[in-house]
């Protein structure tokens, strides 16, 4: 997978295309609900609760997806907030807006 | 594989932070208390079904294992008693701190919900903590506990008079230490809480105060109340049978409102309390 450059991705910066060539990567996009919670957070930067509310998933399991998709490079933490209530809140972005999935088989040797 | 991801931005409303706002904090413990009522229930349901177990087979493991003569005598009665007390504490305290870690998980982990299923693997990183703070925190009622058997043996109504006399203390203990709970998780050790206790203290003990009060009324009191018409002999005699069902009936009721609701919507306001006081510096 082709590795962005750490310094554009502020809080509001977002890649245009994000080129998915690591094949580990791809079972992990190609799965129905972390493509509902991806697809979410293109449209804007959210928290596990608005997902919650959004796809009426569990937030465990919402949380176990973010992991993965974090993980992997797909969606990064956007920005923690204290909200008045003095909550903290993690806000998730995606990091693109568009992935490609490129793979080559057999892998072309370095 | 890709970077992680940039750079975490850190929104806070410093407006509102630092004004004494206790009915908000109460107000907000019970919201957060109904949102989060299955990890809370099941972390108190497993409390009780541990304790059950663990009294029952100590309590079997006495009648069918020890002989006869261990059995009679008093001293070891008292051994027997005592082991069921600290294995009831050992339980309690385990459990009562896991409500700080779901508060923690709440309130302080940005994911804002608690998973019940989270409950054994949180006391096995967190679970020494969890029983030194409830040891400290709840220091008078176990001292308390230890010696009610053997000053009922040297004279009855002795331990009901030092109940009375312990009651301004143990909550004034636990006042004091309540604070070092939001902060077991944040903080890298025991010591770095209780340090973190008293820094919380500093800064705003009036609201602490009137919080805790506030709580203690509201959640704790009823039950004290009722663990003193019970307790109380005059009361008893002179309620008669119906009265004296309707004193137990209230203190079960006082009872299941304390560990079910009051112990957790405290665990949540101190937590708020800690949060609102310590994230915006952080």
């Amino acid at each position: 997978m082709s590795t962005p450059d750490p310094d554009l991705l502020n809080a509001h910066t977002m890649l245009d295309q994000m080129v998915i060539d690591d094949p580990d990567v791809v079972p992990i996009l190609f799965h129905v609900e972390r493509q509902k919670i991806l697809l979410s957070l293109i449209q804007e930067e959210k928290t596990i609760q608005d997902l919650r509310t959004e796809l009426q998933l569990n937030p465990g399991t919402i949380k176990r997806h973010l992991l993965a998709l974090t993980n992997c490079g797909l969606v990064r933490l956007s920005r923690m907030v204290v909200n008045p209530y003095g909550i903290r809140m993690k806000y998730y972005r995606a990091v693109a807006r568009q992935y490609i999935v490129s793979l080559r088989w057999p892998a072309k040797e370095e | 594989m890709a970077s992680k991801g940039g750079m975490i931005r850190t929104n806070i409303d410093y407006q509102n932070y630092g004004k004494d706002d206790s009915l908000d904090d109460i107000k907000i413990g019970w919201v957060l208390f109904r949102k989060n009522l299955w990890p809370i229930m099941a972390n108190q349901l497993i409390t009780i079904a541990i304790l059950y177990l663990a009294v029952v087979s100590i309590k079997w493991g006495v009648t069918t294992i020890l002989p006869v003569p261990f059995r009679a005598s008093p001293s070891n009665i008292m051994m027997v008693l005592l082991l069921v007390d600290f294995t009831a504490y050992f339980v309690f305290f385990l459990f009562q701190g896991r409500l700080y870690g779901i508060a923690y998980d709440v309130m302080s982990s940005g994911d804002q919900f608690a998973e019940a299923r989270k409950t054994f693997q949180d006391l096995r990183v967190y679970g020494s903590r969890y029983l030194l703070f409830g040891l400290i925190l709840y220091g008078p009622i176990v001292l308390l506990s230890i010696i009610e058997g053997p000053l009922n043996i040297i004279a009855s109504g002795i331990a009901e008079s030092l109940l009375f006399a312990m009651f301004p203390v143990a909550f004034a203990c636990f006042i004091a230490f309540m604070e070092a709970g939001p902060a077991l998780r944040v903080k890298r050790g025991i010591k770095e809480a209780f340090r973190e206790n008293f820094r919380t203290m500093r800064r705003d003990l009036r609201r602490i105060l009137k919080t805790s009060i506030l709580t203690g009324l509201l959640c704790f009191v009823p039950h004290v109340l009722s663990i003193f018409l019970v307790i109380s002999p005059i009361f008893l005699k002179e309620s008669g049978t119906v009265g004296s069902g309707l004193i137990v009936f209230a203190f079960i009721i006082t009872e299941d409102w304390t560990f079910f609701v009051g112990m957790p919507v405290q665990a949540l306001v101190a937590t708020r309390i800690y949060n609102s006081l310590h994230l915006p510096n952080e």
